[in-house]
């Protein structure tokens, strides 16, 4: 599904060249519930970016279904980003000025589809997440909890083959966490989505199917 | 897609009404202003009263006599001599008209003291300029060669004078001379210096002739021709004339003549830059200060918006960073903002309209320049909907590009 071969990534500053990644094999399976694990600044999410196309590794080849993206220009990219993955953010990063019912409809603006069905799409993603009864509310109006609810709504609305998620349960107490973790379990069993998820956390980790390490930009 | 740009664009708008407000604000009192002025400049240069056949006529109105030492001169409006002996040996214009300038005199009427400013003129001046008549008529060539004591006065003055009585046949005494009112003209616009007066009477009733031996004194002169490229040409003939054959009086002492028969756009051009030696007319000049005066005043508000657009789009990098991850493409974004910028502009063009049609009215019914009508034309929309679009894509698409260039993970960590 998914699949890093000799991922580097470095960030050049003025004076300094700062490795993040340094030769990362990995493979996804599709299907699979993977987290990815370790200390803060060993480069978990600069792989997650390099995973869901939104950074460009150093050197090495992203594959997606067995095909080389690499050579991909911006625009190819963007495409696949908007057809195949969809993105939870720790801080949420929904927008403040839209309600709920359109932040979730966000991803399908990018794909030719007609207003009503991109609205029906969003409110069966809503009830997914069980936020229904919502629709019409500004993130602003949420908990914590709800917002990252309707994150994944947005997340999962265009039906992505890949959800990539960047603790998820990061800025939540643990019982939030906990709805997150399972409604995240529930769409990985029910949809069959291959999910990858940065956790600092060792109790989400153990409800995934396979847990990587990472310490120092390598995989351990 | 546009539909949806402008449907995200309105949902900002209605989410972030202060800054909403500011940015309507700014664009519409920023328009207004160039809406109003630009208006009373086409009521200058294209005027609606009698003065309205502009491209017919030229003016002068200064004259620069001088010797050949260039130590006697003298310099003002033109003397009677000097119009019949040099003016009046031009080819070019079928018509020439002289009259004076406009003096205020103080006249009693029924036991009251009125001012009005009085101009002196021949018949010509009735045929050059468009006078729109409420009653009776000019006064005839033979009226005026008679130095018939008749007089045509304006509506302000008729009003003002008989109320609402007919105010042809009236008698009006000027300078303790007894005139029969002929004639009643709408009143004219203050911008219309050359047809403007109160009261117009034959310059042929002076009680004195001797302005008829002046080189320099207080005339103007028209020159009309019935088609307006054609004199276009009558400056050529007259510098020509002045600097090849002009007859000044030897008993003057003067022996060089300098003036130019100008258009309001020259006239004015001359009188902002003036150089009296010079025919130059600098119009060049004064149109690129005037385009540079409304760019510089479109600039700080421009400066002002791009910096607030750049400061609330950097609020909304998050939201950059979202679109971008969930498929958005540079030029998707680009035009997104584009578009909330462009809409923006146009609310605030169309608010700033309206703002101006009231402004216009309030000048209008306040009478703060006289006797203008301003009213909003199609020349003075599409000059205020040029500048919508300049100050939409100045104040939006620096910004917009700027945003759409973020890369996501940098608009993600709200790192511009």
């Amino acid at each position: 599904m998914l699949s890093l071969q000799n991922i580097s990534k470095s960030f050049q500053t003025d004076r300094i060249e700062t490795i993040a990644l340094s030769d990362i094999n990995l493979h996804v399976n599709k299907g699979e519930f993977v987290s990815v694990m370790g200390p803060s600044g060993c480069g978990k999410s600069t792989l997650l970016n390099i995973m869901g196309l939104l950074d460009q590794p150093s050197s090495g080849e992203v594959s997606i279904d067995e095909t080389p993206i690499t050579s991909y220009k911006d625009k190819q990219i963007t495409g696949l980003r908007s057809q195949k993955i969809g993105f939870i953010f720790q801080s949420f990063h929904l927008i403040h000025d839209l309600k709920v019912l359109d932040n979730v409809e966000l991803p399908l603006l990018y794909r030719k589809m007609s207003a009503k069905e991109r609205k029906a799409l969003a409110i069966t993603a809503l009830e997914k997440v069980g936020l229904s009864a919502r629709i019409h509310h500004y993130p602003t109006q949420l908990s914590g909890g709800q917002q990252q609810r309707v994150a994944i709504a947005r997340a999962i609305v265009g039906k992505p083959e890949i959800l990539l998620a960047d603790e998820p349960t990061g800025n939540l107490d643990s019982h939030m966490g906990s709805e997150i973790m399972s409604l995240l379990e529930s769409l990985h069993q029910q949809d069959n989505t291959t999910i990858v998820m940065v956790t600092h956390d060792e109790e989400m980790a153990k409800r995934t199917q396979r847990t990587i390490r990472v310490f120092d930009g390598q995989l351990i | 897609m546009l539909s949806n740009y402008i449907i995200t664009a309105w949902k900002v708008f209605l989410r972030r009404k202060f800054f909403t407000f500011i940015n309507l604000f700014g664009i519409s009192i920023t328009l207004m202003v160039l809406v109003v002025t630009s208006t009373i400049a086409d009521n200058y240069f294209y005027p609606a009263g009698p003065e309205k056949n502009v491209d017919n006529f030229r003016t002068i109105n200064r004259l620069l006599v001088t010797n050949d030492e260039e130590n006697l001169t003298s310099v003002g409006r033109l003397g009677y001599k000097f119009i019949k002996d040099n003016v009046f040996r031009l080819q070019t214009p079928e018509l020439i008209s002289i009259n004076s300038g406009t003096r205020t005199r103080a006249i009693f009427h029924e036991g009251l003291k009125r001012e009005l400013l009085i101009k002196k003129t021949d018949s010509n001046f009735w045929r050059i300029l468009d006078f729109d008549f409420i009653q009776g008529r000019a006064y005839s060539i033979d009226e005026f060669e008679a130095g018939d004591k008749v007089a045509v006065i304006n509506k302000r003055t008729q009003l003002a004078l008989f109320a609402d009585k007919s105010a042809i046949d009236q008698q009006i005494n000027i300078e303790n001379q007894v005139f029969t009112i002929i004639g009643v003209v709408e009143n004219v616009p203050i911008v219309e210096a050359t047809a403007l007066a109160d009261v117009w009477l034959p310059y042929t009733t002076n009680a004195s002739t001797a302005y008829q031996q002046e080189t320099t004194g207080d005339w103007v002169t028209l020159l009309y021709h019935s088609n307006p490229d054609i004199i276009k040409d009558v400056n050529t003939e007259f510098v020509n004339l002045l600097e090849n054959d002009v007859q000044l009086d030897k008993s003057s002492g003067f022996s060089i003549a300098i003036a130019g028969a100008y258009s309001k756009l020259e006239q004015l051009s001359r009188e902002l830059i003036a150089d009296d030696k010079s025919h130059e007319t600098h119009t060049g000049l004064v149109i690129s200060l005037m385009i540079g005066l409304t760019v510089a005043f479109m600039l700080l508000p421009s400066i002002n918006m791009i910096n607030l657009n750049v400061s609330r789009m950097m609020e909304r990098s998050s939201e950059i960073g979202v679109r971008r991850a969930f498929g958005a493409t540079k030029l998707q974004l680009l035009m997104q903002f584009i578009v909330e910028s462009i809409l923006l502009t146009l609310v605030g063009g169309i608010i700033g309209i309206l703002l101006s049609v009231f402004a216009l009215y309030l000048i209008d019914v306040k009478g703060l320049i006289p006797h203008a009508h301003f009213s909003f034309n199609l020349r003075v929309l599409l000059i205020g909907l040029v500048l919508i679009f300049i100050f939409g894509l100045v104040s939006g698409v620096y910004p917009a590009y700027r945003m759409s260039r973020l890369h996501p993970i940098a608009a993600l960590k709200g790192n511009n």
